[in-house]
């Protein structure tokens, strides 16, 4: 108190949380004593954390036999095969559903950056007839490295991630704090089936976004109530840390949530893969396979879609130009109408359109525009 | 030779040489040469042999061995000696010597985007020559994210600007490890570009880096070119906190070259009029295109370059030479044109370029015979700058300041040794300006935790600063030993480098909505009111409107040939007085003011004749400004003695502070926006008349500071330059207008000759230096 640099800061208008006051209106004197240490030794901010050496972690089983929402969660057969589809990585087929390892995370914004704590991670993964998720908690910012040891043990321990929006999001997160402390990072590189990409692949079309809470309620029939929104986690963080009073426990159940929807949707978008689904998108179903290594199982299925389906460009004009390639023109046909009849005027879908004239020209023999164009003479200049 | 023609015309024809005021030869100079250090391997020998550089110029390989044995090296040579080559060698070097896994990292830094552009396609071109080992990377925000990541993965040579590393490079340094962990070095060109907020930004920026550097087991040399400036190791303390090794002795050859200070004729002597600067040098364009020299012509403006190429088309036409010898060249212009340019020039298919000051810097079209300025470049720095693109490396050449009437071209045609010694006035920075390091150690604490009793740079206020911004409400979190960065934030996202101030104002252009620029919020009510002329790169605007609330003002360019000013009811409130020397003649002191300004009303005046057509009244709200200020508060007895209180005469108070602040860019380089003067006859804090110069900045950057130590330089530039005005009332070049006439002129002669007579006795290093020049 006193010193004439904080005098001098308090007169300039700079606040304790660097901002800056409108030009002549000093910022509020602030008392600088520092609030009270947080929990870190005595009662455990949400009932049921433990102890596990210095780590704190949270365990919650769920028996496979119930319903998350309307969706099932007992594991069946295929998800190997299909993850391997959908997330283009071969490495799926070899791994056990048990060796699965669900993620998601909390952290104190959703800027990047060094300074942005990964608090909470919460893992889930099938044992024995139950989905059990563990989640562990950052007691602390000076205790970091301890929750990373957890953390890397409770990754290592499976053999693949997955996560919803995970590969973008959370794993590059987690890395970048395993790096920070100069420790080798442990996401980057593990077989990863980020959910995002085959919902976008399937729903974008049909609900304009694709956040989690949406496939949810549309697809596994699942409704939170007094769920607290993920922007205001950071906000219970800081109060638990700051010794005030926070709504931490509340953080955990919606993290505990998310990790729960992620095994339902699993589940759930197997059998769209399958071709045998009440959900989702058939072409985007037959491009998973397609791609991801049965190029004949994925266009049957693309065949067997109904014709009305939800046109979305980008996929429909790679399906169509796999439909050409594999020398199904009839499909390729059906495809182009349907995309053609929606982006009449996207060069892509005229490229496809080229490409088509020229097959049906070849198959029937007959000259199409542009040859006919090209053999007409020209006039001499 | 067709110069030496032109020289002579310059010399012996009335019409011309009755305007030169000043003619200097700077003799010719052979170069200094010598031998690749030992350290520089043979690969890089033999790419740098196939260019046809042999051998080095000693100053190349001075600075190569010094930063080669870790030494913080700074190199202070002029334009075009070579400088890039300086700097490349001990990087290359020390990179080819290293197994890929070991190999030293290197940052290079340049202040914008467009003044790298020819360095880095020279380093590219080493890089490449040298085989696919060294990877070179530019990270700006033009970068797209697959180059990013590459960048990030595996990059040796990273090549980016302070901005990026402020926003972009620093808080993400968890994707930089193995960068940073290797770093050996940080170049740092176009030193002198760093000043004022600029500066003082970037300077705490260094201090992140180095910190960061450290975290992941780097550990940098500096290696930094400037222009030759006054005290430049000074400079290169103040922004990176360490003593570097100056390498100033320049090896590289030089051609003669004839330095000619040109001042238009006075036209209408009771306001000091002067013939246009325009008009002459279509004149002496003229001649120079009859001789057939290869010559560029600077314009301060784009508008006034379009001027002077319609000039030259002209000319070119009379003269029965093709119209496409003349070629206008401004920033922004594609590799590919500029290219053409060059060649053009080289082949004698171009022979004159009219340009924009956009070419000042890091861009190098070749070798010209004479090189003339309209107007005065506005710092030494940037004048030599201009002057080095003409001289081949034998031969002689001409660089022509042709003056306008602006105050400070008129101070410069009236001291011509000042520009002519070659030592441009030095930047002034303050890292520690309370508001920017609390800004940075913010975003320092984001990248890294404190350890408790850690430093920040050579702040002296850092510890307790990481308590105040852990104290309630704050964004740090101690724990342990360390302060933990505990908010949902990203700092850096919301500290500018370029402003104390984040809420400054943004100019827009109506024609379609571009930024012209931002004002900083306490110029707004005097610079963007409604109604206003908004200067931009030399072009005019009318501000249309002003949403004060939403910061944005809305500007049409318009060609008028008026200006306008706006007058203030200003209080200054003094609250500390860090400093006090008390003369005979005045409390001469500095320290921290609060100041209030109301801008009342604008008048609308035409250039050249400073006559007022009309004026309006201003409806903004009062700014208030909490910054620091150097003063004098005049005596009694100096009141006495100058009888200020008789008359008009009272006006010299604020006309001297008008003259001192025109003059402060000839002391310290800045703009005239970053400094404020003030003079009040009555002022409550001393009871005495006071004459203020100020820190238009939130907190300071340093001018108050440089100005105190400097104000006897002061005080004897602006006695010297009242007396040579030649108006007789009063002119914006001297105590401004209306300030009380030929009386209040000829009593603000009298003050500042009993200010010079009485003041100093506090004698500084830097004065003595100017006597020594002067
Ligand atoms: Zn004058």
């Amino acid at each position: 108190m006193g010193s004439p640099f904080l005098d001098r800061l308090r007169r300039l208008g700079v606040a304790p949380d660097g901002r800056l006051a409108a030009a002549g209106a000093p910022a509020p004197r602030p008392s600088v004593a520092v609030a009270a240490p947080a929990a870190e030794g005595g009662a455990p901010p949400v009932a049921g954390l433990e102890r596990e050496g210095p780590s704190w972690v949270l365990t919650r089983r769920v028996s496979i036999y119930t319903r998350h929402g309307a969706a099932p969660l007992n594991p069946i057969d295929g998800l190997p095969t299909w993850a391997a589809a959908a997330s283009r990585d071969p490495r799926f087929h070899d791994i056990p559903l048990e060796a699965w390892r669900f993620v998601d995370t909390e952290t104190t914004s959703l800027h990047g950056g060094a300074g942005v704590w990964v608090f909470l991670v919460g893992i889930g993964r099938y044992v024995d007839g139950e989905f059990v998720v563990r989640q562990h908690l950052l007691a602390g910012p000076h205790l970091e490295s301890d929750f990373l040891d957890a953390v890397r043990r409770e990754i290592e321990d499976g053999r693949a991630l997955v996560s919803f929006h995970g590969k973008s999001f959370d794993a590059p997160r987690i890395d970048d704090r395993f790096r920070l402390q100069g420790l080798e990072a442990v996401c980057r590189g593990r077989p990863h089936l980020d959910l995002i990409h085959p919902v976008k692949r399937h729903a974008r079309n049909l609900w304009g976004d694709v956040r989690l809470r949406t496939v949810e309620e549309r697809w596994l029939g699942f409704h939170r109530e007094d769920d607290l929104p993920g922007a205001e986690c950071p906000a219970q963080y800081f109060a638990w840390q700051r010794g005030g009073r926070h709504r931490l426990a509340e953080v955990f159940l919606h993290n505990h949530l998310d990790i729960v929807s992620l095994a339902a949707l699993a589940r759930r978008l197997l059998p769209v893969y399958g071709g045998a689904a009440d959900i989702g998108c058939p072409v985007a179903a037959g491009m998973d396979r397609y791609e991801g290594g049965d190029p004949l199982g994925g266009l049957a299925l693309m065949r067997a879609a109904r014709p009305d389906v939800r046109v979305h460009r980008p996929l429909w004009v790679r399906a169509c130009r796999a439909a050409l390639a594999a020398g199904d023109l009839d499909l390729g046909r059906r495809l182009f109408r349907q995309v053609e009849a929606d982006h009449p005027l996207d060069t892509g879908v005229a490229a496809l359109r080229r490409r088509i004239d020229r097959l049906t020209a070849r198959i029937s023999q007959v000259p199409t525009r542009r040859q006919l164009a090209k053999e007409r003479p020209k006039p001499h200049t | 030779m067709s110069l030496d023609a032109f020289l002579d015309a310059l010399k012996t024809d009335r019409s011309l040489s009755d305007n030169v005021v000043a003619w200097h030869v700077a003799p010719g100079r052979n170069g200094s040469f010598a031998p690749f250090p030992d350290g520089v391997p043979s690969a890089l020998r033999d790419v740098l042999a196939r260019r046809g550089i042999a051998r080095l110029y000693s100053h190349q390989a001075e600075t190569c061995v010094h930063a080669s044995a870790g030494r913080d090296t700074l190199i202070v040579t002029p334009t075009a000696s070579g400088k890039s080559l300086s700097y490349n060698l001990p990087v290359l070097s020390s990179m080819l010597t290293e197994d890929a896994d070991r190999r030293p990292t290197a940052l290079y830094l340049f202040p914008t985007k467009a003044l790298s552009q020819d360095q880095v396609a020279e380093l590219h071109g080493l890089a490449s020559e040298l085989g696919d080992a060294i990877g070179c990377h530019t990270y700006d925000g033009d970068t797209p994210p697959d180059e990013r990541r590459i960048a990030r993965d595996r990059c040796d040579i990273l090549v980016t600007n302070p901005y990026m590393l402020h926003v972009g490079i620093l808080p993400n340094h968890a994707r930089w490890v193995s960068f940073f962990r290797r770093l050996r070095w940080i170049v740092v060109d176009e030193l002198h570009h760093y000043k004022g907020v600029f500066g003082s930004s970037v300077a705490n920026v260094f201090r992140r880096l180095v910190r960061i550097a450290r975290h992941h087991g780097g550990s940098p040399t500096f290696i930094a070119c400037s222009a030759t400036i006054h005290e430049p190791a000074a400079h290169f303390r103040r922004l990176t906190g360490r003593n570097p090794v100056v390498v100033d002795r320049n090896g590289a050859p030089a051609a003669e070259r004839h330095h000619v200070f040109y001042n238009p004729p006075v036209m209408v002597p009771a306001l000091g009029i002067r013939a246009r600067a325009v008009d002459h040098v279509r004149k002496l364009t003229r001649r120079l295109m009859e001789q057939d020299v290869p010559s560029i012509v600077f314009g301060r403006s784009r508008s006034r370059v379009e001027v002077v190429t319609k000039y030259l088309r002209d000319a070119a036409a009379e003269l029965g030479m093709p119209e496409s010898k003349v070629a206008t060249y401004r920033g922004g212009y594609l590799p590919a044109l500029r290219r053409e340019i060059e060649q053009g020039l080289r082949g004698g298919a171009i022979r004159m370029v009219a340009a924009t000051n956009a070419l000042e810097l890091g861009v190098d079209i070749g070798a010209l015979d004479a090189v003339v300025m309209m107007g005065y470049p506005g710092t030494i720095a940037s004048y030599f700058q201009q002057a080095g693109r003409a001289g081949r490396r034998s031969g002689l050449s001409l660089s022509l300041l042709v003056g306008t009437s602006v105050p400070l071209d008129q101070f410069i045609l009236t001291h011509p040794e000042r520009v002519l010694a070659g030592v441009s006035e030095s930047p002034v920075i303050n890292p520690d300006n309370p508001v920017l390091l609390a800004q940075h150690v913010k975003c320092a604490a984001f990248e890294l935790p404190f350890r408790r009793g850690d430093g920040f740079g050579d702040s002296p206020d850092a510890a307790e600063l990481l308590r105040w911004l852990a104290s309630e409400g704050g964004v740090l979190l101690e724990r342990g030993d360390k302060y933990h960065w505990m908010a949902d934030a990203y700092p850096a996202q919301d500290v500018s480098l370029d402003f104390v101030d984040p809420d400054s104002f943004i100019v827009l252009d109506t024609k379609d909505d571009t930024s012209l620029g931002m004002v900083a919020r306490s110029d707004a009510a005097t610079t963007i009111h409604e109604h206003a002329i908004y200067q931009h790169q030399g072009e005019q605007y009318h501000v249309e409107k002003l949403d004060w609330d939403g910061r944005r003002a809305y500007a049409t360019r318009a060609a008028v040939d008026w200006y306008t000013d706006a007058e203030t009811e200003t209080k200054v409130a003094v609250l500390t007085e860090d400093e006090r020397v008390e003369t005979v003649a005045a409390i001469e002191g500095r320290g921290d003011v609060h100041v209030t300004t109301l801008a009342t009303v604008f008048k609308r005046i035409r250039f050249y004749t400073h006559e007022t057509l009309d004026s309006g009244n201003i409806a903004l709200p009062p700014e208030e400004l909490d910054t620091t200020a150097m003063w004098f508060a005049l005596s009694e007895e100096l009141v006495m003695r100058a009888r200020l209180r008789e008359g008009t005469r009272a006006g010299a108070v604020p006309g001297i502070a008008h003259l001192l602040r025109g003059l402060a860019p000839i002391f310290v380089r800045c703009s005239p926006a970053d400094v404020r003067g003030f003079g009040e006859f009555e002022h409550d804090h001393f009871e005495r008349p006071v004459i203020m110069l100020m820190d238009s900045v939130r907190g300071g950057v340093g001018f108050a500071e440089t100005f105190f130590a400097k104000r006897r330089e002061l005080v004897l530039a602006a006695r010297d330059a009242l007396a040579k005005c030649p108006c007789e009332l009063g002119c914006p070049s001297c105590i401004g207008l209306n300030r009380g006439g030929r009386e209040s002129k000829e009593a603000a002669g009298v003050v500042l000759d009993l200010l010079a007579a009485w003041s100093g006795t506090v004698r500084t290093a830097s004065e003595e230096t100017w006597e020594a020049r002067s």
